[in-house]
């Protein structure tokens, strides 16, 4: 995108496009949910490595936006390459096999695997992704090696075979965010990730997914409602427009 | 982590649900086994001792009663028969060996059966290998020694050189033969026939005993090597034979014509009883034990559902974290199958175990020697349609799962 995108707060950067294939562009995304028409960012790009921040109310299709890019669900209209790819002509397999081994996901809900350890929970996506793409498939040592270097740098050392109902909810989304970067995804999706949590761990998960994504050298799209937070990203997107757009749409 | 891995955790996320499910499973799937393995077992257990004795004859009364109480131990006599009656027919050359017995007492609830010394000579079905052999001591050769069998001397203690008396009927608290006092001589080794449960002693023992020889022989004409058959009478004769099929069958019709005797072959009573009584009953048991099996495949099910349900959530993140439609379905159909594989094997154990711990009763009050742990084939074949109506019962929640949104369960208001 350049998003130009204008929010009335805070004050956006400007966007700087960049002439080789961005790692994601969209173009007039049109959605129907139900009765209501979301026209998701009209001209959407995210470079390899960029951080950018969607806020906006709830409702207003942030999610939307974001199941949109991770394949989960489809567009009715518009164009989605992710890596020069088309997810839309893909098949949801293939949309399956892209979200595995080349995108993080982290929800403000955890969703963690409660029967499983912390470093299960990390080693369960490492297996998915394996499967998804064979040159991100690690052996069982690799895998074991690679999750605690994760919980070490998510600061959950000696933690990893604690099961989440023994961690605290700062201290899960730690386990998430560990996991979502487990098969060094090229983007980390999060949505809302400190939206349950007390503004002090909600900082600290913040700097931590920043730290992480910067140092994996992965992409960020943080959908939040926390304005303060997001604004700390280099480039905001409003996702209000979403909405209104799709109204006058 | 295994697929395989990942459905065996999940199992047991909730332990009580699990186990109340397995325990039906191996309840249903163990009742079956246990039918099913006593009805083997005791038919090949029956067939085993039918076979040994190619035909009985004895008093006129039903065929089954003469098998079931001179072979099995099991019945009450009809009668006595006049040895002189049968006694030609046992010196026929088609005859390998014709033992006579005479029971009526017993020690213990242990019969003492009477029988002539050609009983040690009795053999396998190979008409080669001996019968009996003994664990200790010697057979009969004078009045009132008396032989245990390898059941009997357990059951009732008894050991070489103690002596014993008698009591009139084959069940306890009958008149005692106090003047008859019978040594143990011998005991034989466990032949894993009804043989086992009985004490033996010569016929002639039984018939002094009885008062069935008490004529005078110096009054009366025997000639030479002529055996002296007046007065003496016989509960049964088992016949080894030198031939089968239609010689056989021509000497028991002449038997029968030409004497009158009541004869049968045990192998075809223990046949007919099994068809007609028995095959029925297993039958009744078998189709309760089925509707046990059915009600534990809809716990499979209703537990499968439930837990479908309720990890709805965790089943939509694997399918986020990258797991493909399928492998959710694997997950829950390798749930349903280890549930269904684990309870059938518990099943299968404690329907043996049962049977293991049962063994000795049934030995020794109903003669059934049962190979507790053998595996029987009809059980496989229940237990795989067991296992396959589980495996059904297993891809119904499986098939949901398969289309379902991963979205819309893992933020469900989305």
């Amino acid at each position: 995108m350049t998003t130009d995108s204008v929010t009335s707060h805070p004050p956006l950067e400007p966007v700087k496009s960049k002439p080789t294939h961005p790692l994601i562009q969209s173009q007039s995304l049109k959605l129907q949910l139900g009765p209501e028409v979301k026209l998701l960012p009209p001209d959407f790009g995210l470079q390899a490595g960029e951080q950018v921040a969607i806020t906006g109310p709830s409702g207003c299709g942030k999610s939307s936006f974001l199941h949109l890019l991770s394949g989960l669900l489809t567009p009715d209209q518009g164009s989605l390459h992710f890596q020069g790819e088309e997810l839309t002509s893909l098949s949801a397999a293939a949309r399956d096999r892209l979200r595995a081994s080349r995108m993080g996901l982290v929800h403000q809900s955890l969703h963690l695997l409660g029967h499983f350890s912390a470093e299960e929970n990390i080693r369960i996506a490492m297996r998915f992704g394996g499967q998804a793409d064979a040159t991100r498939r690690l052996s069982k040592a690799e895998q074991r090696d690679r999750a605690k270097d994760l919980l070490d740098r998510v600061g959950l050392s000696g933690m990893a075979h604690k099961r989440p109902a023994h961690l605290s909810i700062g201290e899960q989304q730690r386990v998430a965010v560990a996991r979502a970067l487990a098969n060094r995804p090229a983007v980390l999706l999060a949505d809302e990730p400190t939206g349950s949590l007390d503004p002090a761990t909600a900082r600290d998960v913040f700097d931590l997914i920043r730290e992480q994504c910067e140092s994996e050298a992965c992409a960020l799209i943080l959908v939040s409602h926390d304005l303060a937070l997001a604004s700390e990203l280099p480039k905001q997107i409003d996702a209000r427009e979403f909405v209104q757009r799709g109204a006058r749409a | 982590m295994s697929l395989f891995g990942m459905a065996w955790r999940a199992l047991w996320t909730r332990p009580a649900i699990t186990l109340l499910t397995l325990l039906g499973i191996a309840l249903g799937s163990g009742l079956i086994c246990a039918v099913l393995a006593l009805g083997q077992g005791a038919q090949s257990s029956f067939k085993r001792e039918a076979a040994l004795v190619h035909l009985m004859a004895g008093p006129e009364g039903s065929r089954l009663q003469l098998v079931l109480s001179s072979l099995y131990h099991l019945d009450q006599p009809a009668g006595i028969l006049p040895l002189e009656d049968i006694y030609p027919w046992m010196q026929d050359d088609l005859v390998a060996q014709a033992v006579q017995l005479g029971i009526g007492d017993s020690f213990r609830g242990r019969r003492i059966v009477g029988a002539s010394t050609n009983l040690f000579f009795l053999t396998q079905r190979d008409h080669i290998t001996p019968l009996f052999s003994f664990a200790e001591g010697r057979a009969f050769s004078g009045d009132f020694e008396a032989v245990l069998g390898s059941e009997a001397a357990r059951a009732t203690g008894l050991k070489i050189g103690d002596s014993f008396m008698g009591s009139h009927g084959l069940s306890e608290g009958g008149e005692v033969h106090g003047d008859f006092p019978y040594k143990v001589v011998g005991r034989l080794a466990p032949t894993g026939t009804a043989f086992d449960r009985a004490v033996y002693t010569a016929i002639e023992s039984v018939w002094a005993v009885h008062g069935h020889d008490t004529h005078d022989h110096e009054h009366h004409d025997h000639g030479p090597g002529e055996v002296c058959l007046a007065g003496k009478e016989v509960s049964a004769v088992l016949f080894q034979m030198n031939a089968a099929g239609p010689p056989l069958f021509a000497f028991r019709e002449r038997m029968e014509k030409e004497a009158g005797l009541v004869t049968a072959m045990p192998l075809e009573e223990m046949h007919r009883m099994f068809t007609r009584f028995l095959r029925p009953l297993q039958r009744v048991l078998l189709l309760l034990a089925g509707l046990v099996a059915v009600v534990a495949g809809l716990n499979i099910l209703n537990t499968l559902l439930q837990s479908a349900e309720q990890r709805r959530r965790d089943r939509a993140v694997l399918r986020l974290l990258g797991a493909r439609p399928r492998d959710v379905v694997s997950l829950v159909f390798l749930e349903a199958v280890l549930l269904v594989f684990i309870g059938l094997a518990l099943g299968w154990f404690l329907a043996h175990l049962g049977l293991a711990i049962a063994q000795p009763t049934l030995e020794s009050r109903m003669g059934l020697h049962i190979s507790a742990w053998a595996p029987v084939a009809s059980e496989w074949k229940a237990l795989g349609l067991i296992a396959l109506g589980g495996a059904v019962c297993g891809l119904v929640p499986a098939l949901m799962q398969y289309r379902r949104s991963p979205l819309r369960d893992v933020n469900p208001q989305a």
